[in-house]
């Protein structure tokens, strides 16, 4: 459970290689994202990735249309893998970080969450059935279109992504009514502390299940949240978590006996 | 100012308008749908946090809420609780939502002709109890799994105790008590032997007509997790209609409705034919037992020998059972192999698969006993394990007793000596609590929907806790009726509207989950505790304050069943000092811990059936403990994980491997069943072709009344769809989003069809899901129930199915 | 010196509509935003706190605005700087 640093682990490389497995699966999972909205009125393609095709599925229609639709948050995919073009990483580059950058990042974070901390809503249609075709793209982290980043699992040992990720918009069925909630969430810290000028900010969330720090400050992340110096890769060594933000140190309140422990 | 400065004014201003623009941006159409959060530096410091169990399912995580200024702002999954070390599913990251939905109700509400009008808790509690006090016979009330223990005991209380009378029950009448009936034939006590370690221990995973992926996530995700670690687990789904689970499954085993009797016995049979069921293991600790047929009503049934059992097992081979369940005959045999297997560690998974079924003992009873027969049992990872669907269905209504046949404990109405033993420990006159038990949940609201002069003998229904106007089955003949019906009375306590207060004539406004003290009883015998922690909103107050309110009330009417042996209000707690506090008065009621006392009287209730639990300070300190939880020498309290095992279950003796220490035949023996596979009562014909089978999805937790209420989940599933396959939507001439009528003999519904979604039906069945309150499935549901458990089956009955067409009558 | 981000509900009848964004715009110290359905992004800016409040109770005030919601603070650059100094005690 301690908060622990890794570039790649064992549990990454199997999904890896379950990554090739599923580039196929990850091809339909695709073609299912293109489609949203209202119920198309054509007939049925298999929008369901089994390990076993059902017996009595309808065929797919052709997949060529798809890729000439023009509706929908998944409009700026390339409908293959293959097309997805992936810069070549600079690992020594510095990266520019204005204030008005981590600003927007943190905005657009914010926006598919309902406080800090909370599973974020998938921004795009998903296969109801399947996690594979969601690991095709974020196992790694992915760029899918002109300026559009498919984040990396922070997470990777979690297999089952729909159990805390649903989609933000409604697949299938438009709502009837939304229901109004008061409910305010608790904020995103605009950013971690330091000690002086120059000093490492401190980590300003939560290390429980964010396992990778890539995910989201590595070479693909946002210029305005990137770290300077993604081959130092011990990053807690400099970075201080904060006892009061991780809920893994909360529970130890209650508990004299670990208090002591932990705080002689 | 100089230019940098005005420079970094703009910027500022910028910024602002961007963070602003960003939210109506994400907002869109639907304004107020998602409240984002606020972006300030810090952030944190000033949030307090607290343990509480999950509002939601049975599975019972632990999530650490944060608090701000007197409101929930955070939620998050408790890394010290056991029971999901951390992890939630998008419904309890979502929890806190619960509590600021628009519409909470706020004040009471008094039928006026259509509307209601507020009026005040004085008022209400008064009307209330005079109309009890004029007729107390003719009340009954009806209650919930998701009733805190404390709010479970004072209704138990109240009822069999004050008003000596047995209609009470709850509704996990409608969920889990065909689970009850089933330990109980096999085991004399009713509750899991084992617990959720057997789900890190196992190494086949069978889950029976069980989509733990979508109703139990976190406990699918400990299982698959560990397949991420790399261990090998292998998955059997043994389902009717595919979903997420089957996605994760090595094996799909699709059965037609009620085959899984003949699936079970098949694997009986093969153990038995083969000879590789665990002699050893029955021979010291089993019995076999069936049904009386002179005595068909009796639940024990009489014993039979082991050639009779193999006997009765002789039609069911592998063949027979393929063409009964359409599994073909091979994958039988792989299961027979698999449970002969002792190296193995078999989990068996079920919940309202084989409980909502009209032959739901019978099945419990089944797979129960081809885990005693094979030896799966009562080592870690051996173990055949009921879930539960709400937060305290085990806690509050099986252990303390709020169904209309039980005493707490696991004490029954009809057991004299078990009324006695009550009545003492509720400090009550001898005799007050009636010997014939009260109404189960079907009957209770057939008399509550029957004319008072036609045989309908409950006049006065409160219900807690609960929707039962979109659960119960057959609406339109247990529930709508009401509407109808001159002199009826339903009381209900709600915190949003619901297709339940719709008919209400009296709506109290109640305050829920971390806006009062509670506790809570898991699938695996876990009690959990959380204390208060925000205020509810307006005149909203604890279910457990309103039924104290009203017995008080009774009480100055001049009831005589408010008072105990010793003439005092039964209800009465005194403080440090001695002086009675007058807990009847809201603000008072929080002057001491209500729950602690409640607790208190009701822990000692506890140890008859070996059901221990712990004093209210242990619950405090820990994320739930599993009963029994036995004192120590040292003073320290240990819960127990496998019951009936030596090696872990305290009440074991004589250094026994497994003791059944409250068996059936009182010889420390489980009972080894056989029951036959039957055709249940409604079967497709030409007229209603279809299956209808029912049930949840992800994303709402039974009839959405709360999660309806959260943004984020009522987007990702807004509305009720029917589930059909693609070849039977061909024939009907429909696709996607077309509309179709789902019809049965007793209601007919609209839904727009999902093929390929969330899950597959298999061909002549359809799904409907029952959380959206604006399209009532179970207004289509059967009401015919397991004649032990007196459950429902809501997962099969027959339908028909056409094509609406798109200007077409519309509900 | 506040700077703030607001997201104002406005009311769905065309013409209060109209008079109130003429309202808004008529205020050098209101700049106007994205605007959907009935969510209109404005950003604030004042020269203190007082005119701040002033600002805001002018807004409750006017016809159409139904519903205030602030999701941006810039505190005063001292104010900022005092929290900074509280937030980084040992760690």
């Amino acid at each position: 459970m301690s908060p622990s640093f890794r570039t790649e682990s064992p549990t990454q490389r199997v999904i890896h290689i379950l990554l090739l497995g599923v580039m196929a699966l990850a091809l339909v999972g695709l073609v299912v994202g293109l489609r949203q909205g209202r119920p198309a009125r054509e007939a049925e393609a298999p929008a369901v990735v089994h390990a076993r095709p059902h017996p009595t599925a309808i065929p797919a229609t052709s997949w060529a249309e798809f890729d000439r639709r023009t509706d929908g948050p998944n409009r700026r995919w390339p409908p293959s893998l293959a097309e997805m073009r992936q810069p070549a990483l600079d690992w020594e580059a510095e990266p520019v970080r204005t204030e008005a950058g981590r600003r927007a990042v943190l905005a657009a974070r914010a926006a598919r969450r309902a406080f800090d901390g909370a599973p974020p809503t998938v921004p795009h249609p998903i296969d109801q059935m399947s996690a594979s075709s969601c690991v095709a793209c974020h196992a790694e982290g992915r760029w899918i279109g002109e300026g559009v980043w498919a984040p990396m699992m922070s997470h990777p040992h979690l297999p089952s992504c729909t159990q805390c990720h649903v989609p933000k918009e409604p697949t299938e069925f438009e709502p009837l009514l939304m229901p109004e909630n008061s409910f305010v969430g608790l904020a995103a810290p605009l950013g971690g502390s330091r000690a002086w000028e120059g000093a490492p900010p401190t980590v300003p969330h939560t290390l429980f299940m964010r396992n990778n720090c890539l995910a989201c400050h590595g070479p693909t992340a946002p210029e305005a949240i990137r770290t300077a110096h993604p081959l130092r890769v011990n990053c807690l060594q400099c970075h201080a978590p904060s006892a009061s933000l991780d809920p893994w140190w909360r529970g130890f309140d209650e508990s004299d006996d670990l208090l002591s422990a932990v705080r002689p | 100012m100089n230019a940098v400065a005005l420079d970094r004014r703009e910027f500022l201003r910028r910024s602002a308008l961007t963070a602003a623009g960003a939210v109506v941006a994400a907002r869109g159409e639907s304004a107020g749908a998602f409240s984002l959060p606020l972006l300030e530096q810090g952030g944190g410091d000033e949030v307090v946090w607290d343990k509480a169990p999950c509002r939601f399912c049975g599975t019972g995580c632990h999530v650490q809420v944060g608090v701000r200024d007197g409101r929930v702002v955070a939620i998050a999954g408790d890394p010290l609780a056991e029971v999901n070390r951390g992890l939630l599913c998008v419904k309890g990251y979502h929890v806190g939502k619960i509590l600021y939905g628009a519409d909470r109700l706020t004040t009471p509400l008094l039928r006026r002709g259509e509307g209601h009008v507020p009026i005040s808790w004085d008022e209400a509690i008064d009307l209330m109890a005079q109309r009890i006090h004029a007729a107390p016979d003719r009340f009954a009330m009806y209650g919930s799994g998701q009733w805190t223990i404390g709010e479970g005991c004072a209704a138990n209380k109240f009822m069999k105790a004050g008003l000596g009378s047995n209609h009470i029950d709850g509704n996990p009448r409608l969920c889990m008590s065909s689970a009850v009936t089933g330990f109980l034939s096999c085991y004399g006590v009713d509750e899991p032997a084992g617990c959720y370690d057997d789900l890190d221990a196992c190494n086949v995973l069978i889950m029976w007509g069980n989509n733990p992926a979508e109703m139990h996530p976190v406990l699918f995700s400990r299982v698959i997790d560990r397949r991420a670690r790399g261990e090998e687990i292998l998955l059997i789904d043994i389902g009717t209609r595919r979903t997420r689970t089957t996605d994760h499954c090595q094996e799909y085993l699709e059965f037609r409705p009620q085959t899984d009797l003949a699936i079970a016995n098949g694997i009986a049979h093969l153990l038995v034919k083969n000879g590789n069921y665990d002699r050893d293991f029955v021979a010291k600790y089993c019995n076999f037992r069936q049904l009386d047929p002179g005595q068909p009503a009796n639940m024990f049934g009489k014993p039979m020998t082991f050639e009779e059992y193999g006997a009765a097992l002789e039609t069911y081979t592998p063949e027979y059972v393929e063409r009964l369940s359409g599994v073909p005959a091979e994958k039988i045999r792989m299961l027979g192999d698999l449970f002969g297997d002792r190296s193995r560690r078999i989990t068996s998974l079920w919940c309202m698969g084989m409980n909502q079924h009209t032959r739901g003992t019978a099945i419990n009873c089944l797979v129960h006993s081809i885990h005693l027969l094979s030896g799966h049992f009562g080592r870690p990872g051996d173990a055949p394990t009921s879930l539960t669907g709400q937060p305290s269905a085990c806690g509050t209504v099986r252990e303390v007793g709020t169904l209309s046949h039980l005493l707490p404990g696991g004490r029954l109405v009809a057991n004299e000596a078990h009324r006695r033993d009550c009545e003492d420990l509720w400090n009550v006159p001898p005799g007050r609590i009636k010997a014939a038990p009260g109404y189960h949940t079907v009957l209770m609201f057939e008399k509550f929907c029957t004319p008072s002069d036609a045989g309908g003998d409950i006049d006065t229904l409160w219900v807690q806790v609960t929707n039962p106007g979109q659960t119960l089955p057959n609406l339109h003949r247990l529930f709508n009726r009401k509407a109808d019906l001159e002199g009826k009375f339903l009381i209900v306590s709600e915190v949003y509207p619901t297709a339940t207060t719709r008919l209400a004539d009296l709506i109290l406004p109640s305050a829920m989950w971390v806006e009062k003290n509670g506790m809570y009883g898991n699938s695996e015998r876990r009690t959990q505790h959380w204390f208060k922690m925000v205020e509810p909103p307006g005149d909203a107050r604890d279910d457990c304050w309103q039924t104290i309110a009203v017995a008080h009330r009774l009480h100055d009417l001049g009831h005589e069943g408010m008072k105990g042996r010793d003439g005092e209000f039964i209800f009465t707690i005194r403080d440090e000092s001695g002086a009675v506090v007058p807990i009847w008065q809201w603000q008072r009621y929080y002057d001491v811990n209500v729950d602690r006392h409640l607790f208190e009287e009701y822990r000692r209730f506890t140890r008859y059936k070996n059901k221990d639990l712990a004093p209210y300070d242990e619950y405090v300190r820990a994320r739930g403990l599993r009963w029994p939880v036995v004192e120590q020498t040292d003073g320290t309290w240990r819960e127990t994980r496998f019951r009936f095992a030596g090696f872990d279950d305290p009440y074991v003796t004589g250094g026994a491997e497994i003791q059944f220490y409250h068996s059936v035949t009182k010889d420390d023996r489980a009972q080894i069943w056989f029951r036959p596979y039957e055709d249940p009562p409604e079967m497709p014909d030409a007229e209603y072709p279809f299956w209808l089978d029912t049930g949840r999805v992800l994303e709402h937790w039974h009839t959405g009344t709360m999660t309806g209420r959260i943004p984020e989940l009522h987007r990702a599933m807004p509305r009720a769809y029917v589930e059909l396959h693609p070849d039977d939507a061909r024939d009907l001439g429909v696709q996607r989003g077309d509309v179709v009528r789902i019809e049965s003999r007793r209601g007919r519904l609209d839904l727009p069809v999902w093929i390929n979604g969330r899950g597959s039906p298999a061909r002549g069945q359809v799904f409907v899901p029952f959380f959206d309150e604006t399209r009532l499935i179970n207004e289509v549901t059967l009401d015919a129930n397991d004649p032990f458990s007196r459950q429902p089956d809501y997962k099969k009955c027959a339908v028909r199915v056409s094509r609406v067409p798109p200007d077409g009558e519309t509900r | 010196m506040p700077v703030s981000g607001l997201v104002l509900t406005i009311s769905s009848d065309a013409r209060v509509r109209e008079s109130l964004l003429g309202a808004l715009r008529a205020r050098p110290e209101v700049s106007l935003g994205r605007c959907e359905a009935r969510r209109l992004a404005v950003a604030t800016d004042t020269t203190d706190e007082e005119s701040d409040r002033a600002l805001w109770r002018w807004l409750e005030a006017q016809a159409g605005v139904e519903h205030i919601d602030l999701v941006f603070v810039h505190f005063d650059d001292r104010e900022v700087a005092t929290h900074e100094r509280r937030r980084t005690g040992p760690s």
